[in-house]
């Protein structure tokens, strides 16, 4: 069962995000925090993250970095949530090791079809490997 | 008890004790009404920003194409401990255009090498321009290889955290410059919300200034305060209140009055024209940032320029503050000297009509209510027990003096306390709250006295034009350095350790001594 | 009576804390009440924005027949949603205020006494960009309250109006402008490319804000057609400010017809902020014919001059022969 880590501090994209995720079949966890999402990939092993740019304490950007640092956690694909198409917060983004990104406000949809498509690339990626 | 004083004598002292009983009573009766003022308009402040916050926008910082760029300008001496943590966090603010000026004020530990292997540094030819004085020797200067990542390492000969911003200053290439403490941990959205001012008003505003809240007892997780709580030691949970009020409130609710004087050092944004304008921060002074900040007024003035110095009231910046009385004290009476050299430095200015706000209304008040407070403070202290126990007063004046000093002051905590909480409401969990009104208490009985005790050391250390003394600086995770007594310019060897500004009694933040 | 006094003292002090205390239980309780009640209905907003379209038609009908009470619990969290997605859970949104009343509402309260109200009735239409908002938010563009008329610039902007353009520039217009210059920068990049032919009408109006953020508007816009309108600002504009600008949004927008003018801007006749801001345009630019320039810059009197130059070639390609790689820190002292 794929699982998807969905951190956001704001409650309603939160629950958004995971509706949409989990009628599309996969299994989705909730934190508020950037310390919660590092437990949770420390813990739980996700195969995705979608992570909130904003957060208060540790922002998405941090916890990307921190994932990139830690060895288990070092290919994990990664999903930014990021504030409108702002060249800082993407090129901030890539620079911490994001995969792709998503401007807020988005779309569910839109959404949905990233993380497909960044779960099928990584998925042949550790086929390769 | 009586008894045992001599006839004449006891008279004497009942006269004097008579006499200073109204000053006394006056003087605090002012300064507690002025802390009540300032909390009330910082209260009401609150409320207002709270009732706009969900139209303010924030993003609208991040993304505006006018958004004005950032140099932040980290000095930097023995901190290998924290630095690579502390640069990584810098460079992940949300901000459109910053970079992160690092100046090595010849360290003698890792702190480049850890730099250097961090970040990829290779040393790039690159002549820094003097539109500052400085006088510490530029060994090189370090840029990432990558040559994306907005990182610039300047190592010089030490020669002091001031000399060192200049030199960081030199080598900004934004029009803003940032002030910031090598170990203070950052809230990710602080640069955008201290940047809001310069962003609303960027024809006027020249100066913004952040909180600076007490780390001690915080959770903190890879360089990010993540939940703030209460510390265990008493003193640590004194100043975290005292920071409360003399940042959230004493600053605020100046910025209200257009009277802020002091912007903290460990996180303060100016545009950078202006800092050379003004010659950038005096090594020779110890309260550099209210130099700084004072400088900026009467150059302003002195031009009849319309212009602004604000504070932001979300807290933005965190700090380790002392958690031993040796190092507490060393701080307040250092403090308080800067005070009192700067205050001197500026005396042209005290009441001069030219100057405005600040001549008539904010540098007198710190002259009466913040310089000269220790020696009042001590006095009342001492005064009211001392006559209502040698009966020498009549117990209904020893007792007016008593609540204006105490109860007063007592009512004024709590009474900040109360803004916090319904405007900001930070700290979550209950036995904060139930420690934050002990500490209401305690603080005014025997904290406040003790501080005032220290700063009319600092004082007369400042009347005295002694060379300072620096005490030993020790907490917990910091090196321990002996710092030698000399001339002025000699604190090379200090790292820039302490909080920049300090709160005094109650309110007004005291100016930051390195 | 010594007693009295000190009861009276004491007492206040607990009065306040009182105060505080319970203020914080109703505050919890208040927000625990608020989460529960919405907690029922959570799933059909849910629906709503993320559901396929069958669901969220469903949805927006159940949310739409709600009883009042229901509603007014849940309308801060259906407006709060409207910043949070697009596409067509946003549309379904917009739908379901309009028949709500939310919009109607709103429009009237752009003209209420409290300018709170009004703030966050222009906030309301901008996002939810429902047809005839914009004339109210113009009006308000004239508003008493500053933090009112920077929200309704704001709004115009998320409408993305193209005649709102030039009321926006006339915000500007005056002394102080009447809305912060960052805020009409950022609704005028949203308006986009339609009201670049207003923006170069603007871009030698007599008021120097306006000429400056015309111009970064532009260089951010990248519009082609604007670069001889921003050359003729880079060379004869009376401020230094200006021209400045100018070089930054011809740096930007990228055309190498804006060269020359560029070069000449480097010229040491030239005032020292516009040589850096040229030098630093060209790096943007990055066309190679300005190489020998750059290079010949890198020996300027001026530091800052050569420094911008460095950038721009590091950042241009191969690092230059002077700028001498070495990975080994030198040790303290050995200067």
């Amino acid at each position: 069962m794929t699982t998807i880590l969905v951190a956001d501090d704001d409650a309603d994209i939160r629950d958004l995000v995971a509706f949409k995720l989990r009628q599309a079949g996969y299994e989705v966890v909730k934190v508020e925090d950037g310390v919660q999402a590092l437990d949770a990939v420390r813990t739980g092993a996700p195969d995705l993250a979608v992570l909130d740019l904003m957060m208060p304490g540790l922002s998405g950007l941090d916890v990307c970095a921190q994932l990139r640092r830690e060895e288990t956690s070092a290919h994990l694909p990664v999903i930014m949530l990021t504030a409108r198409v702002q060249e800082a917060d993407v090129a901030a983004g890539f620079r911490t090791g994001a995969d792709d990104y998503v401007t807020k406000p988005f779309s569910p949809r839109e959404l949905l079809s990233r993380v497909q498509a960044l779960l099928a690339r990584a998925g042949t990626a550790t086929a390769a490997r | 008890m009586t008894a045992l004083v001599g006839g004449d004598v006891r008279d004497a002292v009942a006269m004097v004790l008579e006499l200073s009983t109204w000053p006394v009573l006056v003087y605090f009766l002012l300064l507690n009404s002025s802390y009540l003022v300032l909390i009330v308009l910082a209260g009401r402040d609150g409320a207002r920003g709270r009732r706009r916050a969900p139209f303010a926008d924030h993003e609208e910082t991040l993304s505006a194409p006018l958004t004005p760029a950032v140099s932040l300008l980290v000095p930097a001496h023995d901190e290998a401990a924290g630095i690579v943590a502390s640069v990584g966090a810098l460079l992940a603010l949300r901000y459109p255009r910053h970079e992160v000026v690092v100046v090595d004020d010849g360290s003698t530990d890792a702190t480049f090498a850890l730099l250097a292997d961090a970040y990829g540094l290779v040393e790039v030819t690159r002549r820094l321009p003097a539109d500052v004085p400085t006088t510490g020797t530029v060994l090189s200067v370090h840029e990432p290889a990558d040559g994306r990542t907005p990182l610039v390492v300047v190592r010089k000969v030490n020669s002091g955290r001031s000399d060192a911003l200049n030199v960081g200053i030199n080598a900004a290439r934004h029009e803003l410059v940032c002030f910031v403490d090598a170990d203070s941990l950052l809230d990710p959205d602080a640069l955008t919300v201290v940047a809001r001012p310069f962003v609303d008003d960027p024809a006027r505003v020249v100066a913004s200034g952040g909180v600076v809240r007490a780390v001690n007892g915080s959770r903190v997780v890879a360089g990010r305060v993540v939940e703030a709580r209460m510390p265990s030691g008493w003193l640590a949970r004194i100043q975290v209140m005292e920071y409360l009020r003399a940042f959230l409130l004493g600053r605020a609710g100046w910025s209200r009055l257009g009277c802020l004087v002091l912007i903290s050092g460990a996180f303060g944004l100016y545009r950078r024209d202006i800092v050379v304008q003004v010659g950038g921060l005096d090594p020779t002074c110890i309260g550099e940032d209210l130099e700084l900040c004072v400088a900026v007024h009467r150059a302003m003035r002195d031009e009849g320029r319309d212009y602004r110095v604000v504070a932001v009231s979300e807290p933005v910046s965190w700090t380790e503050v002392p958690a031993t009385r040796a190092v507490l004290g060393s701080q307040r009476r250092r403090w308080h000297r800067g005070l009192a050299e700067v205050l001197w430095r500026y005396r042209g200015m005290l009441g001069n009509p030219r100057y405005g706000r600040i001549g008539l209304v904010a540098l007198p008040y710190y002259v009466l209510f913040e310089l000269i407070a220790p020696l009042l403070e001590v006095v009342g202290a001492v005064l009211g027990p001392m006559a209502l126990v040698t009966g020498l007063l009549e117990p209904a004046r020893a007792l007016a003096v008593i609540l204006a000093v105490y109860a007063y002051a007592m009512f004024v905590s709590v009474a900040a306390l109360a803004v916090e909480e319904l405007s900001f409401h930070r700290y979550g969990r209950w036995r904060d709250l139930v420690v934050s009104v002990g500490v209401s208490f305690v603080e005014n009985v025997g904290y406040r006295q003790l501080t005032a005790w220290w700063r009319l050391q600092g004082l007369w250390a400042a009347l005295r034009r002694r060379e300072h003394v620096w005490g030993v600086m020790t907490r917990q995770g910091f090196d321990s350095e002996d710092l030698t007594p000399g001339s002025v310019a000699a604190p090379a060897s200090v790292a820039s350790r302490a909080p920049v500004a300090a709160p005094s009694a109650v309110a007004e933040p005291q100016p930051a001594l390195r | 009576m010594i007693l009295a006094v000190f009861a009276v003292t004491s007492l206040v002090v607990l009065l306040v804390v009182a105060g505080v205390v319970v203020r914080r239980v109703t505050r919890r309780a208040q927000e625990s009440r608020v989460r529960r009640l919405s907690a029922e209905h959570r799933p059909l907003l849910l629906a709503l924005v993320a559901g396929d379209p069958e669901d969220a038609r469903d949805a927006a009908a159940a949310v739409a027949g709600l009883d009042r009470a229901s509603w007014r619990v849940l309308e801060p969290v259906v407006i709060a949603l409207l910043g949070k997605v697009r596409g067509e859970g946003r549309e379904e949104v917009v739908r379901l205020l309009g028949a709500r009343g939310v919009l109607a509402r709103a429009r009237a309260d752009l003209r209420g006494r409290s300018a709170v109200r009004r703030a966050a009735a222009a906030d309301l239409l901008g996002r939810a960009d429902a047809a005839g908002g914009a004339r109210g938010l113009v009006r308000l563009l004239d508003d008493r309250d500053a933090d009112v008329r920077q929200v309704a610039a704001r709004a115009l902007g998320r409408i993305a109006a193209p005649a709102a353009a030039p009321v926006l520039l006339r915000s500007l217009a005056t002394e102080p402008p009447r809305v912060p210059p960052a805020t009409v920068a950022q609704s005028l990049l949203r308006i986009g490319p339609a009201g670049v032919p207003d923006l170069l009408a603007a871009v030698d109006h007599p008021v120097a804000v306006v000429r400056s953020t015309v111009v970064v508007v532009l260089g951010r816009l990248g519009a082609t057609a604007a670069v001889p309108a921003l050359c003729a600002r880079l060379r004869e504009d009376a401020l230094t400010d200006v021209r400045c600008r100018a070089a930054a949004a011809l740096g930007a927008v990228g055309l190498p017809a804006a060269v020359p003018d560029l070069v000449a801007a480097t010229s040491t006749a030239s005032p020292s902020a516009l040589r850096i801001a040229a030098a630093r345009a060209l790096g943007d630019l990055g066309a190679s014919s300005t190489l020998p320039v750059l290079h010949a810059l890198l020996d300027d009197d001026d530091v800052r001059v050569a420094n911008e130059a460095g950038t721009a070639l590091l950042s241009l390609g191969p690092p230059p022969g002077d700028v001498a790689p070495r990975s080994t820190p030198a040790p303290v002292g050995a200067r």
